[in-house]
């Protein structure tokens, strides 16, 4: 049976993925640099061990919400996607487990979600409960904020509101 | 010796690298088309490689290399043809025409020759299995001999091109660059660290870690980069021939062949280079008889000039030839239908030239003065575009034309101006900055800033300069620092020129450029990101972006020609350092004189006899007070104001002299008109600077007369360290 290892995360407290082989690790967000005139996505420029990255606020990017970066008092996760091309850092709210899905559970993006955020997907994987949303990295990375915000209620479009327990296996 | 003195040695090395390189993959080709099936790819590379070692002899002076590559060459030719598999015999034969070429190689290192070496066995081996397949083993073992033999006589040169340069992938350098990055950062920390620590030995540990990965980082950096003359060697020859085939005659200048850039850019510009150098030969510049009958000389100039600026290497290639006729091109690109009529009358000159890097733009089938101009150029604008860079044309009919590439380096350390601005800091590149210029009071600040079209200016030495708000332009929380104190940055770009207002100026560091990722590369005021020495990242400021961003205008081109027309050397304009001498009369010493200007304490000033003196900067300054010189009233030491202005002097290239003026007033850059001859010593003349008559000093004199038993001179000479 053939499994993919799905990097997942939560973002406005529904469940989202991206293949491991894209990611290339997982940090807490460190102090940014400010970019002035960058899109409202984009956080700021991180130090990561001499290179230069931008780290985007993803919740932002996909439109589940139009406050970018918010300051809070919770430890902030930052996951670093790389393709051949680029590299980011993309700000999730809280961090989940390296999932194995079996390739059978694989589904187009259910047609229910707004085309805004099916752009961003590759699909998604039918779990025991929930569904796991699938990101495509090179369209996080390439599709840049376009000015056309329109609000997204994302409560009305997941009939499942439960929140998965997350055990930290991340190593911290 | 002699048959080898024309070569260059830069073509001998490049030809025994690649040759080095060749034998190496012709050895391993071999011995697997030995083992298995002939594999035609192989067979090609075989006979490929042997082709070009023989083509490069061509060029040098080995005959004997030729023969021995052409005929293993014919071997393989035949091999090739009649599909027969290479036996061990061919093979034998084969790997020892590569040891033969091995050893030719070496001794040409060694010694410059291709030796005294006799090959004519191997060749004749080599033609023999070109006829049957069948070749006596005892012919093959032969010659083995005198070449083992060979080998042991001569040993093997220690020093060797092959052992002195590696293949080395630019992703590996890449990623130890990062490595070396990461490092400066736990260096700097670990320095903050020992700072405070009382430990010598840790202290000393720090400082060599220090000094290390300085070393380190340059080195790493150096790895990368190569001078813009590998591209340009070939340029020579090819202008030669280019100059035949068109029937002119062209001289090739070449300047700053020295200019470093990155390897991968050094590759990517070599196509549009050339066919630039097509076109200014082709096309820019005239036949000779043209030329003699329009006053030129017969020969035509090609110059190449490479520079860096910023994280720029500006790369020109300037013609003197005809130039290209904008009304013409306005009247091809309107027959094409690329411009309508009504763009082409509001078009500007400069507008028009733009349009020969359009696509579509093309005048072969047109037989005019700049057919061809237009082919291909909006690849070489493509190709420029593809690594950042951008090229730019300028012309003057009947005078030439110059296109401007601007290759970006993106690995590049270079020094910038920190500054910061509502909390953030920024770099700007060094070779933007003019000067920088701080008001203090909230008098100064609102009298010094007038505002003119609804444009905050400043008045500097005369011109007018717009300023603009670095935290206003970048929409940043407008700072909340003190209202007397104002601090700006004079920024030269392009045609740019604008005092850039900051917070705060930290100082000149030299960072290492990050590019910007894709996702902010639509913010063109921005060039580039770097680290700073406490590991945060901070932009880089493109000023030319910034200033397009901010609405500056640009400066009108005819003021901004004759700068870059006159040669320093002819132009008459200099910069004069204008001052307040003794009873409030302005007096002027060429810049050139003047290393710096110091406001410094009375209390520096020491009396030793009736000398004034002052340390600075390791050594003891003699200081000429220029009232005592006018005047001839010696103030004692206790009479100076609490702080003096003192304009440090140097004299005949290594005398320093110290020279207290009452006030130093300014530098302005002026022709210096003559208004009156010098009416009491020291004095070359009078002047009108700025409008204002002016005492020019004549500073030698003035050295001479606060000396009048010329002690001086021993006495600078004795207190020098």
């Amino acid at each position: 049976m053939a499994i993919q290892l799905i990097c997942t995360f939560f973002l406005n407290n529904t469940y989202f993925g991206i293949e491991v082989e894209d990611v290339q690790e997982i940090i807490r967000q460190q102090s940014l640099t400010r970019v002035p005139l960058a899109a409202p996505d984009i956080c700021g420029l991180m130090n990561l061990r001499g290179q230069v990255i931008p780290v985007v606020d993803l919740p932002c990017r996909l439109r589940l919400r139009s406050v970018s970066c918010p300051i809070g008092e919770q430890v902030i996760y930052n996951i670093i996607v790389k393709t051949n091309d680029d590299t980011a850092g993309f700000r999730v709210d809280e961090i989940g487990d390296i999932l194995e899905c079996p390739l059978e559970a694989f589904e187009p993006s259910p047609t229910t979600l707004n085309s805004h955020i099916r752009w961003f997907l590759k699909g998604a994987y039918k779990l025991e409960h929930d569904f796991l949303l699938l990101l495509d990295s090179q369209k996080i990375l390439q599709t840049t904020y376009r000015d056309t915000a329109e609000e997204i209620d994302t409560h009305s479009l997941f009939t499942s509101k439960r929140k998965y327990i997350v055990s930290d296996r991340l190593g911290r | 010796m002699e048959s080898f003195n024309a070569v260059d040695a830069e073509d001998l090395k490049a030809f025994l690298i690649e040759s080095h390189e060749m034998l190496a993959q012709f050895e391993r080709d071999v011995l697997s088309l030995e083992n298995g099936a002939l594999n035609p790819d192989q067979l090609d590379r075989l006979y490929r490689s042997l082709h070009t070692i023989k083509g490069n002899c061509g060029f040098l002076p080995f005959a004997k290399l030729e023969a021995i590559a052409h005929a293993g060459e014919t071997l393989l030719g035949t091999i090739r043809t009649t599909q027969r598999n290479i036996t061990p015999d061919v093979a034998t034969a084969l790997l020892q025409l590569a040891d033969a070429i091995q050893q030719v190689l070496q001794t040409i290192e060694a010694t410059a020759s291709e030796g005294n070496q006799d090959y004519s066995g191997l060749i004749a081996t080599l033609t023999t299995l070109c006829k049957t397949d069948a070749i006596p083993q005892a012919t093959i073992t032969h010659h083995a001999t005198p070449l083992d033999a060979a080998d042991g006589q001569s040993g093997m040169p220690l020093d060797s091109t092959i052992d002195s340069t590696i293949r080395v992938q630019v992703d590996l350098l890449d990623y130890v660059m990062n490595l070396v990055g990461e490092l400066v950062l736990a260096r700097n920390r670990l320095l903050q660290l020992t700072a405070t620590n009382q430990d010598a030995e840790i202290v000393v540990t720090g400082r060599q870690i220090d000094l290390i990965t300085n070393e380190l980082q340059d080195n790493v950096m150096k790895a990368r980069m190569q001078p813009i003359s590998t591209l340009w060697r070939n340029l020579p020859r090819l202008v030669r021939d280019l100059a035949l085939d068109c029937g002119k005659e062209v001289a090739l200048e070449l300047e700053g062949s020295e200019t470093e850039l990155d390897r991968s850019l050094i590759a990517a510009i070599k196509d549009p280079l050339t066919h630039l150098i097509r076109n200014c030969i082709d096309h820019g510049i005239e036949s000779p008889d043209r030329r003699m009958a329009i006053g030129k000389s017969a020969q035509g100039r090609l110059k190449l000039r490479a520079f860096q600026e910023n994280s720029k290497v500006i790369l020109e290639i300037s013609d003197d030839g005809a130039g290209i006729d904008s009304t013409q091109i306005k009247a091809r690109s309107q027959q094409m239908g690329l411009i309508t009529a009504a763009q082409a009358t509001s078009m500007t000159d400069r507008e028009a030239l733009e349009l020969i890097f359009l696509p579509g733009f093309s005048t072969t089938t047109e037989v005019t003065r700049l057919s061809g101009r237009g082919v291909g150029m909006d690849v070489v604008r493509r190709n420029l575009e593809s690594v950042q860079g951008t090229v730019e044309i300028d012309s003057q009919l009947g005078h030439g034309t110059t296109f401007r590439l601007k290759i970006p380096l993106t690995l590049a350390i270079i020094p910038a101006l920190l500054v910061s601005s509502s909390n953030e800091r920024f770099a700007i590149p060094q070779a933007n900055v003019q000067e920088l210029i701080r008001l203090e009071g909230e008098d100064q600040i609102q009298r010094s800033i007038e505002t003119l079209l609804n444009v905050p200016v400043y008045r500097l030495r005369g011109q007018i300069l717009p300023l603009v708000n670095l935290a206003a332009v970048l929409q940043l929380p407008p700072s909340t620092g003190p209202t007397d104190l104002l601090y700006f940055v004079v920024i030269a770009a392009d045609d740019y020129r604008f005092g850039l207002i900051v917070d705060w100026i930290e100082d000149t560091q030299n960072m290492v450029v990050k590019p910007l990722s894709k996702q902010l590369r639509s913010l063109n005021m921005f060039a580039g990101a770097t680290v700073l020495g406490d590991g945060a990242a901070a932009l880089i400021l493109d000023t030319s972006g910034l200033a397009k961003y901010a609405g500056v205008q640009r400066q009108s081109q005819q003021s901004f020609a004759p700068a870059t027309e006159l040669e320093p050397g002819l132009s008459d304009r200099q910069l004069i350092l204008i001052m307040l001498g003794p009873q409030n009369v302005r007096m002027g010493i060429l810049l050139t004189h003047a290393t710096r200007l110091e406001i410094l304490p009375s209390t520096v000033i020491e009396r030793v006899g009736d000398q004034y003196l002052m340390q600075y900067r390791d050594r003891i300054v003699s200081l000429i007070d220029l009232q005592a010189v006018c005047t001839g009233m010696v103030s004692s030491p206790a009479e100076f104001a609490e702080f003096v202005s003192i304009v440090i002097i140097t004299l005949d290239g290594d005398r320093t002299v110290g020279l207290i003026v009452h006030q130093i007033l300014d530098i302005v850059e002026e022709a210096i008109t003559v208004t009156g001859a010098a009416t009491r010593p020291g004095v070359t003349c009078y002047a009108t600077v700025q409008g204002h008559i002016t005492e020019m000093l004549d500073l030698n004199a003035i050295v001479e007369l606060t000396n009048p038993y010329r002690t001086a001179r021993e006495l600078l000479i004795g207190a020098r360290r």
